[in-house]
């Protein structure tokens, strides 16, 4: 460094280059970063009531599996995302009724209900659910997912209330 | 105008004039022409003029960064013209495998050179770690050119991984469900995480068109250009390290022969030789291609690509939280960091280092083989964790607490080593890296070949032979 206060030439031109050029950097990188992640954020936020078959067309104590599709479209991309499920009418009331998603807490794998093993088996990592959608053994951390909202409408169709996420 | 004693030059035709341009020199006749023409050749010149003799030793190097780039080669080739005939798009891109399948001229066999390629890139690339491992080869001064290997690997795993997804079968769409759910439980970033792979909640068409354009674009091209600095790096560093005998004390002074020809001959008729018994492999056995992709149903098995299967083994033994992430992690992590602990010039060259090096490994090997099914065993029938321990969370009963279980053995036999045999680092290197190793080739081949419906264990003849 020199006594002067004054900055050299060298040094004017190193704080000029690396301030435009940093600026210039935010400038492209914002927005390429912005556009790549931006699937991350996007939110998708939709809900609706769904339904899912005659009320009466499940058989009461047996688990009965349903299936729906949502469809997104986006300019000229149609993007469907299938869900699926199992119904448990415990008896005649329509409000004692247990929906469970069959999406396996474990690894997004579908599971099915094996009437022999009286439970929900996944095929992926050998995961066995109760009746009730407990972890009876394998390697999920939670319960399967309940739809907790549901109705039965005036022509006996069964809807339940989907969130996504 | 021709003078007194100066011939008139010979005529020469269009051809002869090109043919000048293109190889001025002519084939060279002698050593000194030899060198000139790797010296001034663009691809040759990637090799130095001269090579010692010994590094040339097919039982030292066995090709195999070689037979990488070959067949990355070849990937590339055949991945171009296989744009050609394919949408990225539900459901088309599975249409368009049909159709490349039945319809397109030669296409069965692309698709085939392509996926087979892929395949046997994995187990080649495995190897040159392996052998380079081996061989000390990643120490000082090549620290940085392990690491871009070590990189490559990861980039060969996540180019076969997206390219799984590509035919939009039953195959594809369950082993990408699983294989990015594992990516949910990345702690605090997981859901984050996961919907940026998938572009969704779930495995849609944003989530091809997301990995169609990492596997044909992004991915390939970082491959290429740590490729060239690869090979670049490997002649930086001074070539190959130098073959040793176990009973070599000195490294051995060896005659430099030219490397035309001696080593790129053998280089054409290695590469000749792989292409050919590929383009028969891929002419006799097809690329599996399963159901097209339903999202309602689980295949069952739902098995992951086999050079997968070692982690899912992992997953039905531990949270996906370990499983999928820390344990890999670490062992990416032990990768990374090898040359900067295990320094020891003086082995360099040695397979096993010495001896005794080489007993550990074999020692170490041996335990793993019997240890990992024994474990498999017993975790499958007797091994409960999480009944054990109820209202624990899973993380903790079916995670980190078997995983402690696990790794103080391996503690302790390390203790056991520094202990009776006063083992150096790089006598322990070898024996954790090689009873790691055994246990993964192990879990994977236990993967592969004993388990069926449902992921329960079965005898590789007891195996249902479903569809494929």
């Amino acid at each position: 460094m020199t006594s002067s206060n004054r900055m050299s030439r060298r040094d004017f031109i190193k704080v000029t280059i690396g301030a435009i050029g940093g600026v210039m950097g935010v400038l492209l990188g914002v927005p390429v970063v912005g556009y790549l992640l931006q699937p991350a954020f996007r939110k998708q936020a939709a809900e609706a009531w769904i339904p899912i078959g005659k009320l009466e067309a499940f058989t009461i104590g047996i688990p009965s599996p349903f299936s729906f599709t949502r469809t997104k479209v986006n300019g000229w991309e149609r993007t469907a995302t299938s869900y699926g499920g199992f119904v448990l009418r415990r008896s005649e009331d329509p409000k004692e009724i247990l929906i469970l998603s069959s999406r396996c807490t474990h690894l997004s794998c579908r599971v099915n209900w094996n009437e022999a093993a009286q439970g929900y088996l996944c095929p992926c990592h050998d995961a066995k659910f109760s009746i009730e959608g407990e972890v009876l053994s394998g390697p999920p951390p939670e319960p399967l997912e309940r739809y907790n909202e549901f109705k039965v409408d005036e022509d006996g169709n069964l809807l339940i209330f989907f969130e996504e996420a | 105008m021709t003078e007194e004693g100066n011939p008139a030059p010979a005529p020469r035709s269009m051809f002869d004039r090109m043919r000048e341009r293109l190889v001025p020199d002519g084939l060279p006749e002698d050593d000194r022409g030899r060198i000139r023409m790797v010296v001034n050749s663009l691809v040759l010149h990637l090799h130095p003029a001269k090579v010692p003799e010994r590094t040339l030793r097919w039982t030292y190097s066995w090709g195999l960064g070689g037979l990488s780039a070959v067949l990355m080669m070849l990937l590339g080739v055949t991945g171009i013209i296989l744009l050609n005939n394919y949408t990225p798009a539900v459901p088309q891109a599975y249409l368009d495998i049909l159709e490349l399948r039945s319809n397109v001229w030669f296409g069965e066999l692309i698709r085939n050179l392509h996926h087979w390629s892929a395949n046997l890139l994995i187990i080649v690339a495995v190897l040159h770690l392996v052998r380079v491992f081996l061989t000390g080869a990643y120490r000082p001064p090549r620290e940085l050119n392990w690491l871009i290997g070590a990189g490559m690997l990861v980039l060969v795993l996540a180019a076969n991984f997206t390219g799984y997804l590509l035919p939009w079968d039953q195959l594809a769409f369950w082993a990408i469900t699983v294989g990015t759910s594992i990516l949910s439980y990345v702690p605090l970033a997981g859901e984050w995480l996961s919907r940026l792979a998938l572009g969704g909640p779930e495995v849609g068409g944003n989530t091809l068109l997301n990995f169609y354009s990492m596997h044909i674009s992004f991915i390939p091209l970082l491959i290429f250009a740590l490729m060239s600095y690869h090979f670049w790096r490997v002649r930086k560093d001074g070539g190959l390290t130098m073959p040793r005998g176990l009973d070599e004390a000195e490294p051995p002074i060896s005659e430099r022969v030219t490397t035309i020809p001696h080593l790129v001959r053998k280089e054409l008729v290695f590469a000749l030789a792989w292409i050919a018994a590929l383009l028969v492999f891929a002419m006799l056995v097809p690329a599996p291609l399963e159901d097209i992709a339903n999202p309602d149903v689980s295949p069952n098995p739902a098995k992951a690509p086999w050079y997968f299967l070692g982690l899912q083994e992992l997953l039905l033994h531990f949270h996906p939280l370990v499983a999928g992430i820390i344990l890999p992690g670490l062992a990416a992590l032990a990768v990374f960091m090898l040359p900067f602990f295990d320094t020891n010039p003086a082995s360099v060259g040695v397979y096993f280092r010495s001896r005794r090096g080489r007993s550990l490994t074999f020692l170490s090997a041996g335990l793993a083989l019997v240890l990992t099914p024994l474990w498999v065993l017993l975790d499958e029938y007797l091994l409960n964790w999480s009944a054990w321990l109820p209202g624990w969370p899973a993380l903790l009963s079916n995670g980190l607490i078997p995983l402690a279980v696990l790794l103080l053995p391996l503690f302790l036999l390390d203790e056991w080593l520094v202990r009776s045999f006063k083992a150096d680092t790089e006598e322990r290197v070898l024996f954790i890296a090689g009873f790691v190793f055994t246990a993964f080739l192990i879990l994977t081949a236990v993967g592969i070949f004993f388990r069926g419906p449902g992921m329960g264990l079965y005898w590789p003849w007891e195996l249902p032979v479903a569809g494929h």
